[in-house]
Parts: structure tokens; sequence; C-alpha cells
């Protein structure tokens, strides 16, 4: 398939035409060239017409993924870092075997395309609410990635317009459309281990340095190939250095939120789809952290969030506590059941064994993240991580990052998205944004 | 603080504690001493923090924010800390150390900050810190000194307040925001619409109508926007009227295709017990640009007349929006609508059949059994694998007795496949006697499948039975099939080590060479370590056949455990199959160890190479070789680059290895 896609681009095509052909084949430059069916590729009408916005980390992978389905057609990519921008365009033309495709500096233009059907969004953690939104009303349906917004208030906006623009959402959260978690996960939901009566979370600790610049914290110029002022966006104002930037910018609070939120979108996000709360959150929040690091890298390294859902059943999400392990453990009246990327266990280990039935509670299923984002688009059908469900989870972690500054229990009130009698606490659920941002 | 500790004595500890619980006890508001304390301590870290630049002095920013975050709990010890950060906030201090300053000042800033950080605002280098702090505080003076800023400025700083005013939800701001519409300024206009979007009072809603109908591009397109967010507010608070008046403003406007979606979408959502009929208008409207918003709009308490109405449109409807109405119809578990989904399944359309097909599954009983197996028959690729999901998803009682009972009455054995598959799928234990009696006696097609069910559906009870089928298998294929289903249902043994035993059993009973030698294969599919001595000895057996089986055996052996096992044959043995069938064994066994002392496993893959008699294995052994990045391995593969069968081999095994160096 990909050789085809390359024997039979459009420019090379025209130069293999015998000179009178040319003219046959001389259509008008402004046709592009996603119009042309391609041998084996579905056509024009059914394909997918896609554009990244973020490439300094995730946002190639999921490209590249998008790139090996022949129902999309990528035509454009976007990035504050020129070499970021580059890097993205030159694996799409490479894709395509020509030059097609465009590049933009600011999402702002890319969203006043009309050819485009779908974005694929992995931008710092700041700017997912103003950018999702902003490709949201533009019509684009939204492959984003976890956590779903910086804050909670950006939260509840973000998945308002999904729902306002009746845009498809699919949350990077991937981990649902593996069998071991969607296995671990309909054991749970079908009481396969009996009434839930604890949950633990396992996440990591630390700062794990992505991008080779741990340490690097002495300020100075950006480099000229990256729009800094705007790529901080609508955080406050930090002066540059390497280890605020590219892949590392999570170990900040003004720009992402630590292990916590990087990981609360995957592990948390599978004790929701276990429990059933897809749709809520927990009432009363408290934990620890260790703010151990000066500097740059300011997110808690250590940390214990203590939660209580609406039914009594607690759940501990915590990073660099041995005793919890890594990955989403639900502890039941009749056993346990533990999953991890990888791994499945269960205690009784014949638990592993039980089949859910037709007419059981059969959790939606996924065996390609990406796919099922793709297929729902067309079929305007929920994907299995819609915007409201990666909001959900994102919020555990929000509101242990609350509960660890203040160092209080929290009591939330999941339908209403308010704290209860905690002004202070209020307070931390969104943050003023930098001149000129406002959210939209 | 820790020498003043250790000083502090026990006498002084006495006295404040005695007039601290006389001050409780007799009701008295207290000084908090120790807040007063804090704020001398506080004062010595603010002194550090004045020079702060980020990358010089960050120590001290974990000291300031612990003691705020220790002594903010306490309203007195609060007041303390805000008295000094507004001190601070007016000294000559950094201006990275005065934004810390205004992140604590965010939390517990009180009517105190206002005045201090409303003279920050007008400052394009202090306007964001004050805004970050003040945009939080629960104080009309705060809105106030927004307002007030926001006559005195221009350019991004105003930017910044019409962001916090909107955010406020500030009502008084609706008149000085709306004066900004119309200026000169298209960024301050864009801000102000999108501010009153926030504000969503009905006089911010009376501006943006206004200015809906008197602007246009993207002024018009920001202002639909922020009157969407208007009625979405309205609908919460029940004032259906009032967000349906805008919805019908939206609607009537020039606005972009994605507004006036959003527009059709709320404007159904307020109509009631009339969306259904609204959705039907729409749908036959001819206005295929609402056909996807409203279609989305169908709801779980549609009344039976909306929902025939709605079945009855479908075929009428282009295929891209027959699929999507297919994907929302199978929500609803309704007989007028199976009947109708049953029907799209003979569209024309491939895309509206594949949809029609999955929603069935959804919507489907027992009496789509037969449909389905037939569908799924006689269909291949995607409508195929949805059919036969389907099948496997049908709910409700009767469907596996349906399925069985089709299996019965069936002849066709594309059918009567698609049927044992449902068995295999749906696990209907009452199933497997059938699937026995296939296998004894069915069609050689059914047959397979029937053994391939049995992977599942079979548990150790059966294992026995299973092998003795095996062993009387009518083809060589179904032997094969029959062996991987025992491997399979061996594998449920939770004790590893007992997963052999059955075959083990009937190896003491089977006398005959070519079912002996089939037990063996078994084995070694199993791989059971503790049956390993079984194959050793059959190693020296006199019986040819018998050993080959067990050297091909020991070669299939899926655990390290065999490694010596291989090695030896490989050694020694004068037949090149069973020497290059171990000797890849021992590779491959070699490669699973990835955790071993590199060293030991290039010694290991030295000894292989000694061993190799034909390029192939040398290729596999320098082809694993970079996973044991080592000093030892370079040297290895360095050796073997003069080697004219696996020079290219040897030379990617080097730049491999120098390349896991370097990382």
């Amino acid at each position: 398939m990909k050789k085809n896609r390359k024997k039979f681009n459009r420019r090379q095509f025209l130069k293999k035409l015998p000179a009178a052909a040319v003219g046959v084949a001389a259509f008008p430059s402004i046709v592009p060239s996603s119009v042309f069916g391609k041998p084996g590729r579905p056509a024009p009408s059914s394909r997918v017409v896609m554009a990244g916005i973020g490439f300094g980390m995730q946002g190639i992978p999921n490209m590249r993924n998008f790139l090996s389905k022949d129902e999309v057609e990528w035509v454009a990519v976007c990035d504050l870092d020129e070499k970021h921008l580059v890097e993205a365009r030159d694996i799409v033309n490479i894709e395509y075997g020509n030059k097609d495709c465009a590049v933009y500096h600011d999402f702002r233009k890319l969203c006043e395309r009309k050819d485009i059907d779908a974005v694929s969004i992995a931008v710092p953690d700041q700017w997912h609410a103003i950018v999702a939104i902003t490709c949201a009303r533009a019509g684009f349906d939204i492959f984003g990635e976890k956590p779903l917004t910086h804050s909670l208030v950006e939260g509840r906006v973000l998945c308002d317009a999904v729902k306002r623009y009746g845009r498809i959402w699919q949350t990077g959260s991937w981990q649902r459309s593996v069998a071991n978690f969607h296995q671990a996960s309909e054991l749970v939901r079908n009481g396969r281990i009996g009434k839930v009566k604890k949950i633990e979370v396992g996440l990591p600790s630390g700062h794990y340095d992505f991008a080779g610049t741990k340490g690097q914290e002495t300020m100075g110029p950006p480099p000229e190939h990256l729009d800094y002022d705007f790529w901080l966006g609508p955080a406050p104002y930090a002066p540059y250095c390497p280890a605020r930037v590219h892949r590392n910018w999570r170990w900040n609070m003004d720009l992402g939120g630590g292990q916590l939120m990087d990981w609360v979108g995957h592990h948390v996000d599978i004790a929701h789809w276990g429990m059933g709360w897809d749709y809520t959150g927990p009432v009363e929040v408290q934990g620890t952290g260790e703010y151990t690091r000066a500097g740059v890298w300011n997110s808690p390294t250590r940390y214990y969030v203590e939660t209580r859902y609406a039914d009594g059943t607690p759940m501990i999400v915590a990073g660099g506590y041995p005793e919890i392990r890594s990955g989403t453990k639900w502890i039941g009246e009749y056993g346990w059941v533990w999953c991890n990327r990888g791994g499945l266990e269960a205690d009784p280990i014949s638990l592993l064994d039980e089949f859910i039935g037709p007419d059981e509670e059969r959790l939606y299923k996924s065996r390609d993240h990406f796919q099922n984002f793709l297929d729902c688009l067309k079929l305007r059908k929920q994907t299995i991580t819609p915007a409201e469900v990666a909001h959900r989870s994102a919020s555990v972690g929000h509101l242990g990052v609350i509960a660890i500054e203040l160092g209080r229990k929290i009591s939330w009130d999941p339908k209403t998205e308010t704290i209860k009698g905690d002004p202070e606490a209020t307070r931390l659920l969104s943050r003023a944004y930098r001149k000129p941002w406002q959210l939209g | 603080m820790k020498t003043k500790k250790k000083t502090f004595n026990s006498k002084l500890f006495l006295w404040i504690t005695l007039v601290l619980g006389f001050c409780l006890l007799s009701g008295t508001i207290v000084l908090d001493l120790n807040a007063a304390q804090s704020g001398q301590n506080l004062k010595d870290i603010l002194k550090q923090l004045t020079t702060y630049k980020q990358g010089q002095n960050d120590e001290i920013i974990l000291k300031f924010n612990n003691y705020i975050r220790k002594h903010r709990k306490s309203p007195e010890s609060r007041a303390v800390c805000e008295e000094e950060l507004l001190f601070f906030l007016d000294s000559d201090a950094t201006l990275e150390a005065k934004m810390e300053a205004c992140r604590h000042l965010r939390i517990i800033g009180s009517e105190k900050s206002v005045p201090v950080l409303e003279k920050k605002l007008l400052k394009k280098e202090t306007t964001d810190m004050a805004r970050y702090a003040m945009e939080k505080i629960p104080a009309i003076s705060a809105e106030k000194a927004l307002l007030n800023a926001l006559s005195k400025t221009r350019g991004e700083i105003r930017l910044g307040l019409i962001s916090s005013l909107g955010q406020r939800k500030v009502a008084a701001a609706v008149t000085p925001l709306g004066m900004l519409i119309h200026g000169s300024d298209v960024e301050s206009s864009l801000a102000a619409v999108t501010a009153l979007g926030w504000i969503a009072t009905p006089e911010a809603v009376e501006v943006l109508a206004e200015t809906l109908s008197k602007s246009t591009g993207n002024i018009k397109a920001q202002t639909a926007s922020s009157l969407l967010k208007c009625a979405e507010k309205f609908q919460l608070q029940e004032h259906q009227k009032k967000a349906a008046e805008i919805y019908d403003a939206l609607l009537s406007a020039d606005i972009p295709a994605s507004l006036h979606r959003a527009a059709g979408r709320g404007k159904i959502l307020t109509s009631g017990a009339k969306a259904g009929l609204m959705i039907l208008d729409i749908l036959k409207s001819g206005d295929k640009e609402m056909y996807t918003p409203a279609i989305g709009m169908i709801s779980d308490d549609f009344d039976d007349s909306s929902l025939k109405a709605v079945c009855d449109i479908l075929p009428e409807l282009p295929a891209e929006n027959q699929v999507q109405l297919l994907t929302v119809l199978s929500r609803f578990q309704r007989s007028e609508v199976l009947s109708v989904v049953k029907e799209a399944v003979k569209s024309q359309e491939k895309r509206v059949r594949i949809a029609a097909l999955e929603a069935l599954g959804s919507l489907g009983d027992a009496s789509l059994v037969n449909f389905l197996s037939l569908y799924a028959a006689e269909s291949t690729g995607v409508e195929q694998s949805n059919a036969r999901n389907s099948l496997g998803n049908l709910k409700g009682e009767g469907v596996d007795q349906a399925v069985l009972v089709g299996l019965e009455k069936n002849t066709d054995s594309q059918i009567r496949n698609e049927l044992i598959r449902c068995i295999e799928e749906r696990r209907i234990k009452e199933g497997q006697p059938v699937l026995f009696a296939i296998i004894r006696d069915g069609e050689p097609e059914n047959r397979i499948q029937a053994i391939k069910a049995l992977k599942v559906l079979a548990d150790l009870s059966d294992l026995s039975r299973i092998i003795n089928i095996m062993l009387e298998a009518k083809t060589e294929r179904e032997q094969d099939e029959l062996i991987v289903t025992i491997v399979a249902v061996a594998g449920k043994n939770r004790e590893q080590y007992n997963r052999g035993a059955a075959v083990v059993e009937m190896l003491s009973e089977v006398k005959d060479v070519k079912g002996r030698a089939a037990l063996y294969r078994t084995l070694g599919k199993i791989g059971d370590d503790s049956t390993l001595t079984v194959l050793r000895r059959a190693l020296a057996e006199k019986n040819e056949d018998i050993r080959d089986a067990a050297v091909r055996a020991l070669s299939e052996w899926p655990t390290l455990t065999a490694r010596d096992d291989v090695f030896r044959i490989a050694k020694v043995s004068d037949n090149p199959t069973h020497q290059v069938l171990t000797l890849r064994a021992y590779i491959r066994m070699i490669e699973m160890e990835e955790f071993r002392l590199p060293e030991a496993a290039v010694e290991s893959l030295k000894a292989a190479l000694k061993i190799a008699r034909r390029s192939e294995e040398k290729k596999a052994v320098l082809g694993i070789l970079p996973k044991f990045a080592c000093r030892d391995a370079l040297e290895l593969a360095e050796s073997m680059l003069e080697d004219k069968d696996v020079m290219s081999e040897a030379q990617a095994a080097v730049d491999m290895i120098k390349a896991r160096f370097e990382k």
C-alpha cells in the first residue's frame, strides 16, 4: 500500500506523462492532491483529512499511527518550534512521496482551513484548553492528549465546547484499547470480585528526564527556532531555559502537573472504567506531596492522594509508595484484580478465566485507539475515551494537586463540579491567563 | 530555627501553654503568638527572596513556599502572611520574586490586597502577576479595581483585564465591554465579545445580540460563539425560552457552519416535547448540513411515533447519514427499529450494510440467529466480522438455544461453521457435546472448526478425551489442530509442572510409534519442564521415529530449561536436520534470556558458532548478538567480518553494538 502511494503521487505522475498528456492532466494548481484517488485507497469522500498541532513529543507517534491508516490524508502540521515543524512535515512528505504538507506556526491560522476533518493535538498542558476549544469551534474532530486540561475549570469548558459543536473527541488514554485493561475493568464492573472495598492506583514518582535537559536551568535567550513567548502562552511568564521546555515542561506546575497529572489519565482512567465512574468523581480528596526540588522542575516528586467516592469506596492514588503497586488494583469482597501495561493479575487466579457473557455488562471494545477515533468520526459515535471521561479522570488529579497544596481534605460535588465550603480551594480550580490569552 | 528549638527551654514552653490555655478558656480572641513569630521569620525569608532570579537562588522558593503553606491555615497567621506579602510587593524586589508572592496571594489574598495589586494592574511588567492574584480574590473591590483599570489602558494589558473580568463574570463590566466592541482595536473587540459570553447576563446577551446583527467576520463568529454559551447558561437555569430566542437569532444569522450547527443543536434541545418533530423536519428539509447534528440529538426519551417516523426516513437519507442514524438507533430496543435496521442490511451501500449489521448486535434477539449466521457465511471482510460479532453479542433468553438448534437443523457447512464459531464466542457450555459429536462424525470443514472451538470451551477434565481423539485423528491437519487444542487446554492448568501429566499418562498406555510420536510432539509444545525427563528417555529409544519426535519436541520447547538438551544434540548429532533444529532452538533460547550477563550470553553464542555448519545459523547468532552488547560481543562480531558468507550481517551487528554503546 505504502509503495503504491509513493509510486502514484501526483507530481511524479505528471513528470512521467508524455508532454501531450500533461496538458490534459494540467489541473488548476489550487486543486489539492487529496482529491486524487490513489490506487487501493478509499475514495476522497470517505477519507479523513487530518492535521496535527504540537510535535515535541507525543505528536509524532500519534501522527505516525494515523499515517498508517489508509483512510487518513494528512495535510498540515503546526508547531511553534521550527525544528519540530520541519521534522513533522518531512515525515508526512516522505510518507506520501510529495511536498504537499502545509506548515503552520499559529494554530489559529490552521483553524481557518475548511478542508480539515480532524486534528491530533499534543501540546503542553497549559495550551490544551485554548487550542482544543478553538479547533472544536472550527468544526474539527479531535484526538487530544491527556490530561484533558491544565485546570478543572478548563476541563468543564472544554467538555461543553466539544458537546456544543458536536465534535468527536478521543483522548490519548490508549490503555482502554488494550485487552488486559479491558478484561480487568470488565471483571470488576461485573462484580467478579464482589463489592469493591478499595482501589489502589500506583503512578510513577520523581521527574523523568525525557529530553536530557535535567539541570539545564541557566536562564537565557530562547533558541531562534522556538517562539518561546507564544509557547508559554497563557502560563505565567518565566525566562527561557532548556529544562523548562520540550518534553520536560510537565515537571513545572505552571505548564504541567508532574507525574500525578501526567499519569492520572491512564491508571485512574482505568480505575474509573472498572467502577462505572466515567461520569462522576470523588466526593472527598486529601493528600500529601513532597516538594523536594527548587527550580524549574517544581512538581511534587512523591505524593499520596486519598479519595472517597459517593458510595463510600476509597481510592488511593500514589507515586513513590512501593506498597501501592504501579497500575490499577481493585480490592473487593471476594478477591482483587490488578492491571498495568503488559500485566493482568487476580486473586483468585481463576478470575482470569471468567467469561463475561452477552447478557452481562460488556464494556466498550476497541483494540486500536486510533482506528476507534476514525471509525467514530464517520459514525458520529462516541469514542472509547470521550472528553467527559477524560475530564473525570483528570479531575481526580486536579483535586489531588489542590489538596496537596492546601494540606487539607477537600469536599467535592462531582455533579455541580464545585468544592464545598472551602473558598480557598475553590480559587485553585483555575488560573488567570497571561495576556493576551483568554479562554474562549 | 534549629538553634532556637534546641535552646527552647521547658519553662518558656510551659508559660506559653498556660497563656494559650488561659486565653482559649476565657474565650478571648488571642493574638496568634506563633503567627507573630512567623511574621518575623517571613520577613527574613522575604529579605532573601528580594533578589530572587530563577535559576540562581531557587532554594529560597522552597523555604518561602513551605513557610506560607505551613502558616496560612489560621485566619490570623494568614493575615500576617498577607500583610508581609503586600509589603513585599511594594518593595524593590525582583519581578520574579513578586510573582512568587502573587502566587500565594491568589490563595490567601483578601480585600486588603486589592489596593496594592490594583497599582500593578496598569504596568506591563506587573499586570499579569497582579491579575494572577486578583482574579481569585473574592471581593467586590477586586472587580471594581479591574473595571477601573480597564478604562485606563489599552493593548495587551487591556486584553488581560478583559479576560479576568470575563472569568470573574463581572456583571458590571457589560457596558464598558460593550463600548469596547465597537472600537477600533479589533483584538479588544474580540476579547470583549468573548468575556461577555462568560458573563452571560441578560444585559450581556442584549449587547451580543446587537453585535451579531451589526458585525462581520471574526467578531461576528466570536459573538455567535459567546451567544451559544449564554444560551447554554440560560438552559441550565431553566430559561428555555430565552435560550431558544438566542438559538433562533443565530440560526438566521450568517455565521460559520460549525456555529450554525451548534445553534441548531441548541434549538432542538430547547424544544422539549417538540424535539422529535423538529428533528424530523430537519431530516426532511434537504439542509444536509444540519442532518448530522439533528441525528445526534435523537434522545432516549423519544416517543414511539417520533421514533417510528425517524425509522421511516432512514432510507431517504444520504448514506453517510444513514450510517450515523443506524448507530444512534442501535440504542433503542424496539421492534420497529429492529425491522428497519434489518432492512438496511440489504442496502446497496456497503457502509450502510456494515453499520446495520453492527446495530443488530445491540438490538437483536434469538430471532436473528439464523439471519446473522447465514449473512456471516455468505459475506467476507468487515461485513462478515460485523455479522459474527453481532451474533456473539445478541442478548436475551433463548439465543444460545437458537444457536444449538440452528446447528442441529442446518446442513450447509459454512453456516454450521458460523454457528460453531458462535458457540465458542458465546462460551455455550451446552454446545460442548455437539462439538465432540461433530469432531467424531461431522464434515471435515466443521471438524476443524469444532476442534478450534474446544480450545476455549474445554477444560482440564476434557483433556484425556481430546488426547484420545488426537491419537485417532482422521487427517494430519486435524491432528495438528488437536495438538494445538490440547496445548491450550493444558495451559489452563495453574500448576505449571502438571500441565503435561495427562499426556505422560497416555504415553504409558499407547504403544504404537505414530501415536507415541504425536504425544512427544505435544509434550514439546506444552513445555512442562517436569516432563523433560520423559523426552530425554525417548532420545535413547531404539526406534528412529520416536527419537526424531523427541528431538523435534525438544527443539520446540518453549522455556529455557531445555537449553542444555538441545545444545548437546546439536553438538553430537550426525543427523543434519536434527543438528539444525536443535542449534536453532539453542540460539532461540539464548535470546530468550535478555537479562543475562551479556558476556555469559556471548560465551554461549560463541559455542553455538563453533558447531554451526551453515551460514544461516551463523547469521542467526549475529542477529541476536547486539542484544547482548558488550566488548566480547563486539569482538565476536568483528571476528566474523572476514567471513564472506556473513560479512554484511557481521558488519550490521558491529554497527548496532557500537550504536548501543553510544546510547
